[in-house]
């Protein structure tokens, strides 16, 4: 597949035969190479013509390395796509054999069973009391978790320094 | 002169043209070239590598039968005319385990207060005056029943803040009265707590000891690096994280299976422009202090670390040239002697050569947000993950799906935007994550998507994400070709229990 450079606008352009090569594979190549360029597609007769805008460089070299990773990479599409779509129903198969098994198995507890006896409901009233008193004690010392004022600002220890 | 073209995210192969598939024979669903062989897997994980001839003669359906190639194929299930379907629903339930049970991870925020002032904290953290920012006893006492409603048999509750030991008697409370309620509700109840150790003291000590709570912490490296990244003016961090990890190791030695395996603390390294210098120092340091190994973790531009990226912050390249340096230096020390692991590869082999769920929610398909873990706030508000709380701290509370106090688990789980997530980060439904060879063992984060390209989908040619995982997965599968590096991962990994069979 051949295309053409054009170094002063930074493009690349080729033609495309739609009998080939469909939009999704030049679609699935262009998303594949949007880290490097813009493409623009527009279907003409018989062929897609893509411009691809480079985003990177513009140099002679780049260009053309950018346009052999669309056409390699349109290649390549076409493959993973095929790979893709045969093995679709195998996945999906295996899949439904999973879950199917799966919902066999409720891991959920009976709510019911979860209901707390007297005796913990009252400790857990004790444990609160506890972290109510403990906390109460803790916010009456003087400064909390920082006893020395370190991380207090210059501003907060001494006032805002007044406008001159 | 002209750069380098940076490789396709999706890199290729230069015969596809050539190639005529035989549909009825192939079951790979993705190829990807990785060090000179061409990778193929199939959507329960199993893998073959393969040289260009092999993965030619492969897709097109002239691999001898009976040949060894054919006997790895069939029994890795990438042969399509031979496929057991049974022993693959199997497989797929052990793969993604975590499709079948409700959220294990709830992440309980008792306070944003924080005494350090760490370079790179995600946590958007306060001062530690600001008391209005620890979780009430009440607040508490809802959310551990408004966890007790998820069904899951697994229930971790995991400490966290700020420095959740600043409100410390939350956290007492809130352990007891778990516990007091697991008493009947019976599930498999873990608690621990990630803390500095800065305020730490005999009476926590024996608190955490006696109530069986996982102890985490986080390590930067030597002394230098740790006190540069974690600052601390009530001293030098690195002397009170030694100090208190050597005590909880102690405890973890009594001659008590029960002991060790509740007590044995761990650490976290977080990585900033700093640390990218020092990879076999760090190691060293984790192997001094008696760490069974170290979780490398790339820093995400969340909280503080945002703020500061131009100071602490580095690109995928900078982080993965770290990353292989720190890994082959881990290599050396296990062909040496020394047992020591790398958590990042250690979730990725479990999931390519046991292909079973490592319990990792930040690698998931769809991700763990909501589905896996919970975060719950100070205040009672719950979020699909912390990183969701986090990024509400910071301002943008999208991911908040209910409050402790008037929400249901039910309505937490329906809620549009766990919905949402779950739509987004299903890698089937990205155009990209779809035909990648490595989908089998990859995962979105819809909160960092929000974050740094602001959407849920994001967008994978340009996601750092993407490339930082699609260069770890490189350097894995390099490493698995290589017969030394791939005995040292197997160690790593224990012996394959049954129905592993044929990574």
């Amino acid at each position: 597949m051949k295309y053409k450079i054009d170094a002063k606008t930074g493009e690349v352009a080729l033609s495309v035969q739609k009998k080939l090569y469909s939009v999704e594979l030049l679609q699935g190549a262009a998303y594949v190479l949007t880290d490097r360029c813009v493409a623009y597609v527009e279907a003409k007769g018989t062929a897609h013509e893509v411009t691809l805008k480079s985003t990177r460089g513009r140099s002679r070299p780049e260009l053309e390395a950018l346009g052999d990773a669309f056409v390699n990479e349109l290649l390549n599409q076409a493959l993973r796509q095929k790979l893709v779509s045969a093995n679709r129903a195998i996945m999906e198969h295996v899949i439904t054999r999973a879950l199917v098994s799966a919902t066999a198995e409720p891991e959920g507890q009976d709510a019911a069973a979860e209901a707390l006896s007297a005796e913990q409901q009252a400790e857990i009233d004790k444990l609160i009391a506890e972290a109510e008193a403990e906390i109460a004690t803790l916010s009456k010392r003087k400064g909390g978790a920082d006893p020395l004022g370190i991380t207090k600002t210059w501003e907060e220890v001494h006032g805002k320094r007044r406008a001159a | 002169m002209a750069s380098a073209a940076p490789p396709s995210r999706l890199t290729g192969c230069d015969a596809a043209g050539s190639i005529r598939l035989d549909e009825p024979s192939v079951a790979a669903a993705a190829y990807r070239k990785v060090a000179g062989r061409f990778l193929i897997t199939n959507d329960v994980g199993h893998h073959a590598l393969l040289s260009e001839k092999d993965f030619r003669a492969y897709l097109e359906g002239r691999v001898e039968k009976d040949s060894a190639l054919w006997s790895e194929l069939q029994a890795k299930s990438l042969i399509r005319t031979h496929l057991d379907f049974d022993k693959l629903a199997r497989e797929y339930r052990r793969r993604y385990s975590f499709l079948f049970h409700a959220a294990p991870l709830h992440i309980f925020v008792v306070t944003q207060r924080c005494n350090h002032k760490c370079l790179y904290c995600h946590s958007s953290v306060v001062g530690p005056d600001a008391l209005e920012k620890d979780m009430t006893v009440e607040t508490a006492r809802k959310a551990v029943d408004f966890i007790f409603q998820c069904p899951s048999r697994d229930i971790i509750i995991e400490f966290q803040g700020g420095e959740p030991t600043l409100n410390w008697p939350v956290v007492k409370f809130a352990t007891r009265y778990a516990r007091l309620k697991n008493e009947t509700a019976k599930r498999n109840l873990f608690i621990t707590m990630v803390s500095n150790f800065s305020t730490m003291d005999d009476e926590k000590f024996d608190f955490i000891l006696k109530n069986k709570i996982g102890i985490c912490t986080s390590l930067d490296g030597p002394r230098p690096l740790h006190d540069k990244n974690r600052i601390y003016t009530g001293g030098p961090s690195h002397d009170l994280t030694e100090k208190w990890l050597r005590r909880f190791q102690e405890a973890a030695t009594v001659n008590d299976d029960d002991r060790a395996r509740h007590f044995q603390p761990g650490a976290l390294l977080t990585t900033t422009r700093y640390t990218l210098q020092y990879p076999r120092e760090i190691v060293d340091e984790y192997v001094r202090l008696g760490l069974p190994g170290l979780f490398a973790r790339q820093l995400s531009p969340i909280g503080f670390a945002k703020r500061s990226w131009n100071v602490i912050g580095y690109s995928v390249d900078e982080f993965m040239s770290f990353y292989r340096a720190l890994l082959d230096y881990v290599i050396e020390l296990n062909e040496k002697g020394t047992p020591f692991f790398e958590r990042a590869a250690l979730i990725a082999l479990t999931k390519i050569l046991r292909r079973t769920e490592p319990g990792y929610v930040d690698l998931r398909s769809p991700s763990g947000a909501a589905l896996g873990v919970m975060a719950y706030d100070y205040d009672g508000s719950v979020y699909t993950g912390d990183e969701a709380r986090m990024l509400a701290a910071e301002g943008d509370g999208f991911f908040k799906v209910g409050h402790v106090a008037s929400t249901t688990y039910k309505d937490a789980i329906d809620h549009p935007v766990t919905r949402a997530a779950a739509a987004a980060t299903l890698l089937e439904n990205q155009p990209l994550c779809s035909q990648c060879v490595y989908k089998p063992y990859c995962g979105l984060d819809s909160v960092l998507n929000r974050q740094m390209q602001r959407s849920l989908w994001g967008h994978m040619p340009t996601n750092d994400r993407c490339r930082l995982y699609m260069g770890l997965f490189d350097v894995i599968f390099e490493k698995l070709a290589d017969p030394k590096a791939r005995a040292v991962f197997e160690s790593w990994l224990g012996p394959e229990s049954a129905g592993t069979e044929g990574a």
